[in-house]
């Protein structure tokens, strides 16, 4: 970047953190530290936007300028940094790695890739439907980056042109990663602080998020009808020539297959066992990776360092930690509780209109600024909204706003981001935005357009619950 | 070869003199021929150590030695004492044995010495570009044979009006003669193609020689082992290549082209295209060969080596 570009970005970040600091003081009545606590919030978070690639070295200077200013207490931060949601990510992480090396990600592949009778509306359902259940089951990243890996082994084979199939993938990715708590890391955020356990995340989200599948890719399929048939073609003649899709091994899956219903298992029985053994809300849960890890780690004791080293994104992982503690800024000079009465106040007698205006405002949060960033800030707004509920629709129309508005944009969720690369890599080529954001707000606006439905029929069972 | 290369505007005869021509009638031996002629340059002011030249010539003949038409040979070197771009011409009609380093002797009927200093790579590349175009001009050597004095073949070149081309291109460096497959081939003969000329890559052409796409071995390795096999850590249920077994089971009926990177994913070039850019495209393409097409008719194949040894080595 030259250095008057350099200037430029960081002159427009000072002034849209000042100015909106400057408005919130003299038109919305912020006292001085919640001013400050605005500004300064918002210069980290402009900052961490426009300077991507410095985002934890931004990161790592914004919160002690939050502490030293008295924006934040360093007890603040280490009540609101959520460790446990970072322990939980790197267990998953290295259960991910273990099951990449077993092979599970290599069997599911072979599965697909021996399927008799396969046709284009087959291929691009099945792929879909895995993308969204293995986000559902591990995450959306480790999702997207075996999926992606089969899309281009296919498209390679028939020379098909890649990119309709590639984004297909993802957008299911993006809707999977809202069915559980596993998917996405706002799921375990929200499910933490809203006390939500992986049973609601089955009974509330789960259902909700096939519907919005069912829709993600009926949208879809009509929308690249061309590229499918073209694939359909070239299929049929691979077909005729009884040539595979590629080779497939024996491949020894068990173990794999073990381990993830072992830890998946586990992760959905932590409500019943914390009823048994009288513990917190949630303990079991963020517990249940970090013993699948530990397993993982014994078992497999000469890959062990590896999985640390290598398989867990610790650039991320503390990049969230000290976001979130940068978020509770917000909380903790009490600007959160203005802007949840602000809300409270704006759809005073339409309180039916809040649960679109949380889904509309994540959707399109998540779209231009990271929804992990997005969620973090807006979490304590509607815990003030929901007034300590846990299981309550505001928390849910937040989770899928967060995740189906990453479909919106090509930088809307890091498995978009994933992907891109890895097609950038592999081919050379590049997604012109605009072919992404027509598809994109499509099907964004089609599957929030499925959970608003949804949570219009669910709300009022949720908060009687 | 390319006409349309913009010129600098120096015309090749202006880089030699008769005196700088040697027409002879008798035998000669081929050193006796490199020394003589280097003489003449030496003789010209250009060349201070003439000594040193012939031994680095003699030294450097595996690379130095190019045999530009049938009958033309083309002897270089970069010399450290070289003041500027020297060239000299022998022309004998009766012809020499020139003695490759691979053994082999040819008949050459036109010798051309280039010495250039060590500061000007290209140099040499643009004289032999020059020269190589006056060559193959129809009739031009059967007439140049008939010449019999240095003065009169002066001339000759210089009525020819050739003048040294502004940069190289593509056209200029290619290796016009290359192993390639068609798209009728199967997998099987790919596979042969590979083992027997010991080469990384082939291209694949239709009928009408136009490019359909590129075979390689990396691609016939990563068909036979994708990703998504090799991310098992344990690779103990394929010890003994089963992936590959599937592949070969198929090789006879495969058509080659199944495996080929197509052609619009290759690394290509036109002819016209300045040599540098060549250089260019294989370091931001990351790869060793580049194709070079007209109008997707395949003309010829550069190779980094070729970039090595007619640049850096010229």
């Amino acid at each position: 970047m030259s250095s008057k570009a350099l200037v430029s970005r960081f002159a427009l970040l000072m002034l849209i953190s000042l100015m909106i600091g400057a408005l919130s003081h003299f038109s919305w009545g912020l006292n001085g530290q919640q001013t400050l606590s605005v500004t300064i919030f918002l210069i980290i978070i402009l900052a961490t936007l426009f300077f991507w690639n410095f985002r934890l070295a931004i990161a790592f200077i914004g919160l002690p300028v939050l502490i030293l200013t008295d924006a934040l207490k360093l007890e603040g931060f280490k009540t609101h940094c959520s460790l446990e949601v970072i322990l939980f990510l790197v267990g998953m992480m290295v259960v991910v790695g273990g099951l990449r090396d077993l092979g599970f990600f290599t069997w599911i592949i072979q599965n697909i890739l021996k399927m008799k009778g396969m046709t284009g509306r087959r291929f691009v359902l099945i792929t879909a439907v895995v993308s969204a259940l293995s986000a559902s089951a591990v995450d959306e990243v480790t999702s997207i980056l075996f999926m992606a890996a089969l899309v281009f082994q296919v498209c390679d084979v028939l020379k098909v042109r890649p990119i309709p199939f590639l984004i297909i993938c993802v957008m299911a990715t993006n809707v999977g990663s809202a069915g559980t708590m596993l998917g996405n890391p706002v799921g375990i955020l929200i499910g933490s602080k809203a006390g939500l356990t992986f049973e609601d995340f089955m009974l509330w989200s789960f259902p909700v998020m096939l519907l919005a599948l069912a829709a993600t890719i009926a949208l879809l399929m009509a929308w690249y009808r061309d590229e499918i048939a073209q694939l359909d073609q070239r299929l049929a003649q691979r077909r005729g020539h009884d040539f595979p899709l590629g080779p497939t091994v024996k491949v020894p899956y068990m173990r794999g297959l073990m381990l993830i219903v072992g830890t998946i298992g586990l992760v959905s029985l932590h409500h019943r066992i914390e009823l048994l053994l009288e513990l917190e809300t949630n303990t079991v849960l963020y517990m249940a990776p970090l013993i699948s890890a530990g397993i993982v780690m014994i078992w497999r004791r000469e890959r062990a360092r590896y999985y640390i080293e290598h398989d867990v994104e610790w650039w991320t992982l503390i990049f969230f930690l000290m976001l979130f503690g940068v978020a509770s800024t917000l909380q903790y000079t009490g600007v959160t509780t203005e802007i949840a009465t602000s809300f409270s106040s704006l759809f005073e007698g339409q309180s039916e209109l809040l649960m679109p205006a949380v889904i509309v405002l994540s959707a399109l949060g998540s779209a231009f600024v990271d929804n992990v960033i997005f969620v973090s800030a807006f979490i304590p707004v509607v815990q003030e909204l929901t007034g300590g509920v846990s299981v309550h629709p505001l928390w849910w129309a937040l989770l899928f706003g967060a995740c189906f508005g990453g479909n919106i944009t090509m930088i809307g969720s890091t498995a978009n981001i994933v992907a891109l690369g890895m097609l950038e890599k592999r081919y050379r080529t590049r997604i012109v935005f605009m072919e992404w954001f027509r598809v994109g707000l499509a099907a964004g606006f089609t599957a929030s357009l499925v959970a608003w439905l949804s949570l219009l029929v669910t709300s009022s069972m949720m908060i009687g619950s | 070869m390319n006409q349309q290369t913009p010129t600098n505007n120096i015309p090749l005869s202006s880089l030699f003199s008769s005196d700088e021509i040697i027409c002879s009638s008798t035998e000669l031996d081929e050193e006796e021929m490199l020394h003589t002629l280097i003489e003449r340059i030496g003789n010209s002011g250009k060349l201070r150590d003439i000594e040193e030249a012939f031994t680095i010539i003699i030294q450097l003949k595996c690379c130095s030695l190019t045999y530009l038409l049938p009958e033309v040979a083309v002897f270089h070197a970069r010399i450290p004492s070289m003041k500027s771009l020297g060239i000299a011409l022998a022309v004998i009609p009766s012809g020499i044995e020139c003695c490759w380093t691979t053994g082999e002797t040819k008949t050459v009927k036109l010798a051309v010495l280039v010495l250039t200093p060590h500061k000007e790579p290209g140099g040499y590349i643009r004289t032999i570009t020059a020269i190589s175009r006056i060559c193959q001009r129809k009739g031009f050597l059967t007439n140049l044979y008939k010449t019999a004095e240095p003065e009169k073949v002066w001339d000759y070149f210089d009525q020819a009006d050739m003048q040294l081309p502004e940069f190289v291109t593509a056209g200029d460096i290619m290796r016009t003669t290359f192993h390639s497959l068609r798209d009728t081939d199967s997998l099987s003969e790919a596979i042969d193609a590979f083992c027997r000329y010991g080469i990384s890559e082939l291209p694949v052409l239709d009928v009408d020689g136009d490019l359909v796409g590129v075979v390689s071995e990396d691609e016939l390795i990563r068909i036979c082992l994708p990703e998504y096999i090799t991310w098992m850590e344990d690779l103990s249920a394929i010890l003994d290549f089963q992936p590959f077994a599937e592949i070969l089971l198929r090789e006879k009926d495969m058509p080659v082209v199944e495996i080929s990177i197509l052609a619009d994913r290759y690394a290509t070039v036109e002819e016209t295209t300045p040599a540098i850019q060549v250089a260019k495209v294989m370091m931001r393409r990351d790869v060793r060969r580049v194709l070079v097409v007209r109008e997707n008719r395949l003309l010829g194949i550069i190779t980094i080596q070729d970039i090595i040894n007619k640049i850096m080595r010229a």
